[in-house]
């Protein structure tokens, strides 16, 4: 039995600890993404008057769109410890499959965008699954199994399209309608439909794997597999239903890639979806091994990212320190991101 | 505190790294730029020999010199396309010429990649031209692999094609493959996209050259927009600044178009256009590394550039996004290729600006069918010409010259760049065919040595 002096001294000690875990070098540690972004967002305002512009916000955030939804999907497939090398793949095929219908199959009335518009999500989404049933049923390593997906799409891409983009007609209706989607801004406030697209998306999520057994469980998948598959959960199920998601994201991605640029290309397959999304995720805080990291931060992750890029550009920066500013500041956001997670495990 | 010195220490470490690469390059940059003074360039007369000992000798060379001068640049990347005045003679570089008469011709094609409007139509253009004679053309796609082009050379060593035509991923690496075809009996013609260097034992090398168009466009801009004291401001969006040869050649060869052209109105002209052109490259290269170069009493102010990443709409409207944002009162935006075209101009209505009313866009390439038309439209002023059905059909008809006409290739010149001209409001009924995706093709016959030396006998 514990004699009271032991007892005081131990309560000392809790209290000593909870003090040292909310001092201000501890909060930053834990939200450093965050800290980070704000950071960035200050000395942004300070170098360049036109960054805090309604213009440029949303110019970058319309840019971003595509990137946040297909972050978004990365996130709930690294959640269980896995990886998408695909995604930028499979938005070129969503959007190559969405263009098509629309130039070439004549689909050009209201019922024939949606129609286009689910059959380019559709593929997606049957890739998704595909890649899925490879990782999940098969137990084939997600790395590689992502990674030759991306390569086959990437070639069906070029047989599609004969390797030339397909630029949509702005004179049919539907085409006109998506572009208009694509370029149009919402009449109350401004803000662009893609990014109202985004802004969906991150909340439907939020709420998904914030409050519903399915984001719950992704995450006890990525924290301890083997616990979860003792605990009757269905991980082959689940790990199986992230890389539909991701699948799915990528499509809409590929769909609002259409309707900004009007056209399709299988140069798409070859953009930087995968490392930007990869990167925007693990600046967000979440794990490469699975089990960390929320929606709120993978936002904020994608938003360093970019708010990065967009300063250099409004300060015409040249492309060389660029890109080297770019890696030194991802490499410290991953660098602060391990720290904490070793200062929380320990 | 122990983590937070863990901290710092990661942090200096990243810094002191980071600051060596750039000091190193940096100080290499110095070091190269030397040497190039001293050096001799490839290719060059015994008269230009002196004049480049003299270009190293002065600090702004002029004439010939400045041409020298160029050619003998390290950085070399945004002068693709140009050629010096006089070339040496190739005859005695061993071809696999001449051949053997023959009709039924066997062409093995080695393409780097078939992944685009420009590849497709090459190679389109060059397998309707072989069936016109009956010949037969087997190709294989490398996709940019090095290995791949190389396992595909010695394919069509092995089935004993009559000739190869290489469009070579890295043209330096291709040299022993060359070397094997050319003793196995197997003569090889190069079609870019890069340019070969003289002494590779190829037939010839048919490409487009980068800096020209660009040229032609900056002098084009500058006759419509040029007025003596007022300053325009111009923005570049590009693919690939810093990696690819178009990228950067095109632009360059804008600038110094630009300048040659604003010079010659302003009534103060360049003693000739290889001083404009050495300036323009000056100005490249300066523009280039520190993102924006005001040239105000030169009458252009380069606000800044867009670096896309594809040469495509997304990669024109990646270009062009933040530009647009920083710079809105841009006059002129200057595209690098005008299959980036309607990502650029997607992004132009998004800032609230309508494309050739509010802003001028001007491209430097390819032609292509929906650029010819905006055009027409007056959405976009100018691209470059920059047909593959040239360089495909060109192909063919030499093959053609070699093997059934006994035309005589032994001394052909090492780069054949095919005609460098824009398309204008003014001309573009001339390049325009509804049923084509890119402009008409202009026939272009592969010059010798001696007829390119004597066309250019009398430059200076």
């Amino acid at each position: 039995m514990q004699s009271k002096t032991e007892n005081k001294s131990g309560e000392r000690q809790k209290a000593v600890i909870g003090i040292q875990n909310r001092s201000i070098g501890s909060i930053l540690m834990r939200h450093n993404a965050s800290f980070i972004l704000i950071v960035l967002c200050i000395v942004s305002t300070i170098i360049s008057p036109l960054f805090l512009t309604k213009g440029n916000v949303f110019n970058l955030l319309r840019q971003q769109s595509t990137y946040m939804i297909i972050s978004i999907g990365m996130l709930t497939v690294m959640l269980t410890g896995g990886i998408d090398l695909s995604v930028s793949s499979i938005a070129a095929i969503g959007s190559i499959m969405a263009a098509i219908p629309l130039k070439d199959w004549g689909y050009d009335t209201g019922l024939g965008l949606v129609s286009a518009i689910a059959i380019g999500v559709g593929c997606c989404v049957i890739i998704g699954a595909i890649n899925g049933f490879l990782v999940s049923y098969l137990n084939m390593p997600a790395f590689i199994v992502t990674l030759a997906t991306s390569f086959s799409i990437q070639g069906v891409a070029f047989i599609l399209t004969n390797g030339a983009p397909i630029l949509l007609d702005f004179t049919q209706h539907s085409s006109s309608i998506i572009i208009k989607f694509g370029e149009a801004c919402d009449p109350i406030f401004g803000i662009p439909y893609p990014v109202i697209l985004a802004a969906v998306v991150v909340i439907v999520f939020y709420f998904i794997m914030s409050y519903t057994s399915f984001g719950r469980l992704v995450t006890a998948i990525g924290s301890n597999e083997t616990a979860a598959y003792l605990a009757g959960i269905n991980v082959k199920r689940y790990k199986f239903w992230v890389y539909v998601i991701s699948g799915l994201l990528s499509g809409i991605a590929g769909i609002i890639i259409l309707a900004r640029a009007g056209s399709a290309t299988p140069l798409t397959t070859a953009s930087d979806y995968n490392l930007s999304s990869i990167a925007g995720v693990v600046i967000g805080g979440c794990s490469l091994t699975g089990g960390e990291g929320t929606v709120g931060y993978t936002v904020i992750g994608v938003l360093v990212i970019a708010v990065l890029g967009n300063i250099m550009n409004l300060m015409s920066l040249a492309v060389y320190p660029q890109m080297m500013v770019k890696g030194l500041i991802i490499v410290l956001a991953v660098l602060l991101r391990s720290m904490t997670s070793k200062s929380m495990a320990g | 505190m122990k983590r937070l010195r863990l901290l710092l220490a990661c942090i200096l470490v990243v810094c002191m790294v980071a600051s060596l690469i750039v000091g190193c390059s940096s100080g290499s940059k110095q070091a190269t730029e030397q040497n190039k003074n001293e050096a001799t360039s490839e290719g060059a007369t015994s008269k230009s020999e002196s004049t480049s000992q003299e270009a190293g000798k002065t600090e702004n060379p002029t004439g010939v010199a400045a041409l020298e001068a160029l050619l003998s640049m390290k950085d070399n990347l945004s002068l693709s396309g140009i050629q010096p005045l006089k070339l040496n003679s190739r005859a005695n570089i061993f071809k696999a010429v001449p051949v053997k008469q023959k009709k039924d011709v066997t062409i093995g094609w080695c393409a780097a990649s078939l992944g685009s409007t420009f590849f497709e139509n090459m190679i389109g253009s060059a397998r309707d031209t072989a069936k016109k004679y009956g010949y037969k053309l087997l190709y294989e796609n490398a996709n940019f692999n090095v290995q791949t082009q190389s396992t595909h050379m010695e394919t069509f060593i092995t089935k004993k094609v009559d000739v190869i035509v290489l469009n070579a991923v890295h043209i330096n690496s291709s040299l022993q493959d060359i070397k094997h075809a050319v003793e196995a009996g197997i003569p090889v013609i190069v079609t870019g996209p890069t340019p070969t260097p003289e002494d590779f034992p190829v037939i010839t090398t048919i490409l487009s050259g980068s800096y020209a168009p660009g040229f032609q466009v900056g002098e084009y801009i500058a006759q419509k927009f040029y007025q003596k004291g007022k300053v325009l401001k111009v923005g570049v969006v590009a693919a690939q600044i810093g990696m690819a040869a178009d990228s950067e050649s095109r632009p360059c060869g804008f600038i110094g178009g630009f300048l040659h052209k604003s010079a010659e109105i302003a009534g103060n002209p360049y003693p000739s256009k290889y001083d404009a052109m050495y300036e323009g490259y000056k100005a490249w290269i300066e523009f280039r590394d520190k993102g924006k170069l005001d040239l105000s009493e030169k009458g252009i102010n380069l606000v800044g550039y867009g670096n896309g990443g594809s040469p495509d709409p997304q990669g024109g409207q990646k270009g062009a996004t933040d530009l647009l944002t920083a710079h809105p009162d841009m006059d002129i935006l200057f595209v690098e290729t005008d299959p980036m075209f309607p990502g650029v101009e997607a992004e132009i209505k998004s800032h609230n600006m309508v494309p050739g009313k509010d802003i001028v866009v001007a491209c430097a390439a390819d032609g292509l069918k929906a650029a010819m038309d905006a055009i027409k439209q007056g959405r976009l002023l100018v691209t470059g010409y920059n047909s593959p059905l040239v360089n495909g059909t060109t192909i063919v008809e030499l093959i053609h010259d070699m093997f059934e006409e006994g035309r005589d290739v032994n001394n052909l010149v090492a780069n054949a760049y095919t005609p460098a001209q824009i398309i204008t409001p003014e001309n573009v009924d001339q390049f325009y065919d509804p049923n084509l995706d890119v402009a008409k093709p202009i026939p272009f016959e592969v010059p010798t040595i001696d007829e390119y030396n004597a066309a250019h006998a009398n430059e200076k």
